[in-house]
């Protein structure tokens, strides 16, 4: 048996140059109007004007049908979109999740009345959340504990969820919640609903992370009741769903672009020698390669393939390259990281307090590593 | 195509099974291995690039890639990728391809001299760590004209070896006068560094081979050697480095299938192939570190095949340029542009050239 796993090499086909044009364009006119400073890591910050604005122009539910607000683009059309904002720094945190992950498994798997949040969705003015994580159950999901009782008409939630980005600013989270007791299998017997976090019994409390500021939070359901056709899939398909998502949660440019910004940055303010043009050589080279790697995923997925493994390996290796970005750029440069402001100083300030994150969120380095393992016959 | 490269693999698979085993490996270091060479020059592997009408088997790019990485994954120790690209290469330019083994020197502009008229070559000076070069033709550049280099005799030769054992002797030419046929003007498109960019291009595709070998032997070692009383493969610590090394593989391969995809003319080739070298020479240090940890003492034998890969991994990183001097060259080039890094990454063509 080999343990190469093998990406194909995919050339983006000639349209998507029309659209990086398009988006370019898009990027320059938000800058122009004071929309935004570009920063790294931005898609965790949040900003719905430029949400808004991204909606307006068609760059959300890209993929998604006509009758739901979509613009039924390919794939790689919606992936040039997104690497171009994020290389560009432009803050995409507002409706990252909702374009991302839990508006396709709506569309896949949603009531009517579930679709019926889509357009807003594309429209950039529909935001979500993402509530899995709970206080005892961070690698290991299976021990989420949060629980769905069945009551007349729907569920009532009861539980607490931590570590939720934006919940304070989204409409609805998508919670993971136990809807039947425990078996011998532990993945079995779970179910995700859609809550509405402005609604009765929820309650959304600030955790404020090391870099000072407020992105995540914990969340509390107290009886918090969700209307049937606000479960998504059906009830115990839950664990199926989430994992079922990872592929395309994990393999995208959000993985090794976060510290882009300072890149660009440090080329910038480089002296034009030797000792510089070999590291930055380097960043280049790595970068063209994840790139590379990214894109033929995307293909991969458009074509129906699901890469489990190939987006696992894309993550882990973006994320030891967006880790080291701060390192490697102070090994060519002089610069002081400086809170606040603008320019190289407080994007490297920003990089060097954001970069342990990296390796977290989405997947811990250690269990992107034993999905490796398996996945080329180790255990 | 796919039909054709398939029976292609297959063939040379079978021919590297049978004359490229541990013995013939270990002696390769001082005597030509004719029987390995003999069988893949039966199944006319020299030729396999060259265009049909000159005599060649019209094989394209990537499937020769495939097979320069089955070599690398063979540790085979002779220049036959070399060879087979550097036969299409100078048949490319006119010339006529040659059975015999042909390695690629990309310049020699420092021991040549061309007569005004162009009809003759003089070659005066010493060319150093030429891969096989008692053996092999050599494929050069000296300034606009692409020249063969004949086999045999007309150099002293100082035999070195590569930290692999491969032969890279120093071969010192004493006013050795070619003839016409054995120079040709560059192709339109070619440039001094046209060559170096194919050797490179062939190294890293041996090292993806070497790499695939280094952990299939790694991962069937862990399953197989029980120590505590279960398989290594069992250890969390065994299985979180060979994870890291299944990604080094991985993002070799696919810088290598990056170059390989690329039009083999086109301007963006050097850049193609640049991250291809830069990836396959950095994971190659990464997967030969881990490839070792993982067998523990067996691997450090010499009588175990690991070292077979591993030490070409070591020597095929420094050979047509280590990572720095493709980094340099990258850098240098967006240094130079004064734009985003960004756009310099997802333009092609012209504008993608370094
Ligand atoms: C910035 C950020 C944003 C986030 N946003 C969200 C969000 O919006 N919604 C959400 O649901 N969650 C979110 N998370 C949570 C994230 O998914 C979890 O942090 C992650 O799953 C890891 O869980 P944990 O933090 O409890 O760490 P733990 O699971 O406790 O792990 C701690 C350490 O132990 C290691 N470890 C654990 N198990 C094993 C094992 N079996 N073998 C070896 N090592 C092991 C881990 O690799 C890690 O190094 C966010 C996290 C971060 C950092």
């Amino acid at each position: 048996m080999s343990a190469t796993i093998t990406f194909p090499a995919v050339s983006l086909p000639p349209q998507t140059e029309e659209v990086r044009r398009d988006v370019r364009a898009f990027l320059q006119t938000c800058r122009d109007d004071g929309v935004f400073t570009p920063s790294g890591n931005s898609w965790a910050i949040f900003n719905a004007e430029f949400s808004r604005r991204c909606g307006a122009a068609g760059f959300l539910g890209m993929t998604w049908p006509n009758e739901v607000g979509g613009h039924e683009r390919s794939m790689l059309e919606r992936y040039v979109v997104i690497e171009e904002m994020l290389a560009a720094g432009a803050p995409v945190g507002a409706h990252w999740v909702a374009d991302r992950q839990s508006g396709p498994q709506i569309l896949r798997h949603g009531s009517d009345a579930a679709k019926a949040l889509l357009p807003k969705i594309a429209a950039g003015e529909c935001y979500f959340s993402i509530g899995m994580s709970e206080p005892d159950a961070g690698s290991d999901l299976a021990a989420v504990r949060t629980k769905a009782t069945r009551v007349e008409g729907g569920w009532q939630i009861t539980g607490t969820k931590i570590w939720t980005t934006f919940a304070h600013h989204s409409h609805y989270i998508i919670v993971l919640a136990r809807s039947a007791p425990q078996t011998d299998n532990r993945r079995e017997g779970f179910t995700q609903f859609i809550c509405d976090l402005s609604a009765p019994g929820v309650t959304v409390r600030p955790i404020v992370n090391l870099a000072g500021t407020h992105e995540f939070n914990e969340v509390v359901f107290d009886a918090h009741f969700v209307s049937d056709d606000f479960v998504v899939g059906a009830p115990g398909q839950g664990w199926d769903l989430v994992t079922g998502e990872l592929a395309f949660e994990r393999s995208g440019p959000d993985r090794f672009l976060s510290a882009h910004t300072l890149v660009e940055m440090a080329v910038e303010a480089a002296d034009d020698d030797d000792r510089s043009a070999e590291i930055i050589g380097g960043l280049v080279a790595r970068l063209a390669n994840l790139r590379q790697m990214s894109v033929s995923v995307a293909s991969m997925l458009e074509a129906g393939q699901s890469p489990m493994l190939e987006a696992v390996i894309v993550k882990d290796l973006g994320a030891v390259f967006e880790q080291e970005v701060p390192d490697t750029v102070r090994s060519m440069i002089d610069v002081a990281p400086q809170m606040g402001g603008e320019g190289l100083a407080r994007e490297m300030a920003h990089s060097v307090l954001h970069a342990p994150s990296f390796s977290i969120r989405g997947g811990t380095r250690e269990i992107l590593r034993g999905m490796i393992a398996r996945g080329v016959g180790l255990r | 195509m796919s039909e054709f490269k398939d029976i292609l693999i297959d063939q040379t698979t079978r021919v590297l099974k049978d004359y490229c085993n541990h013995e013939v490996i270990e002696a390769a270091d001082n005597t030509w291995p004719d029987a390995l060479w003999d069988a893949l020059a039966k199944i006319e592997l020299p030729l396999a690039l060259v265009d049909p009408d000159a005599g060649g088997a019209g094989a394209d790019l990537d499937d020769v890639g495939a097979l320069i990485r089955l070599s690398g994954n063979f540790a085979a120790p002779v220049p036959i990728g070399d060879t087979m690209v550097a036969n299409w290469l100078w048949s490319v330019a006119g010339g006529a391809p040659v059975a015999g083994p042909v390695v690629i020197v990309p310049d020699s502009g420092s021991i040549c001299t061309h007569d005004s008229a162009g009809r003759s070559t003089t070659l005066d000076g010493t060319l150093c760590g030429v891969p096989w070069g008692q053996n092999a033709s050599i494929l050069t550049v000296a300034g606009n004209t692409l020249i063969l280099i004949p086999a045999g005799g007309d150099a002293a030769c100082e035999q070195q070896h590569n930290i692999a054992g491969d032969p890279r002797p120093d071969l010192t030419f004493f006013n050795v006068t070619l003839d016409a046929d054995h120079t040709r003007p560059l192709p339109e498109g070619w440039d001094s560094s046209t060559l170096e960019e194919y050797g490179a291009l062939i190294r890293s595709a041996q090292m993806v081979g070497a790499m695939d070998r280094a952990l299939a032997l790694a991962v069937e070692h862990a399953n197989m050697r029980n120590q505590f009383g279960r398989p290594l493969a069992k250890f969390q610590a065994i299985q979180q480095q060979l994870a890291v090394a299944v990604e080094q593989v991985a993002s070799a391969a696919a810088a290598l299938d990056g170059a390989l995809a690329a039009t083999s003319n086109s301007a963006d080739f050097g850049f193609a192939v640049a991250v291809a070298k830069v990836i396959t020479g950095r994971a190659a240090t990464s997967v030969a570190a881990i490839a070792h940890q993982v067998h523990g003492a067996i691997g450090f034998s010499r009588e175990y095949d690991l070292q077979h890969v591993t030490r070409r991994l070591w020597a095929w990183r420094e050979e047509y340029g280590a990572e720095l001097l493709w980094q340099r060259r990258i850098g240098k080039r967006v240094l130079a542009g004064k734009g985003r890094i960004w756009d310099f990454i997802t333009a092609s063509g012209e504008d993608q050239k370094i």
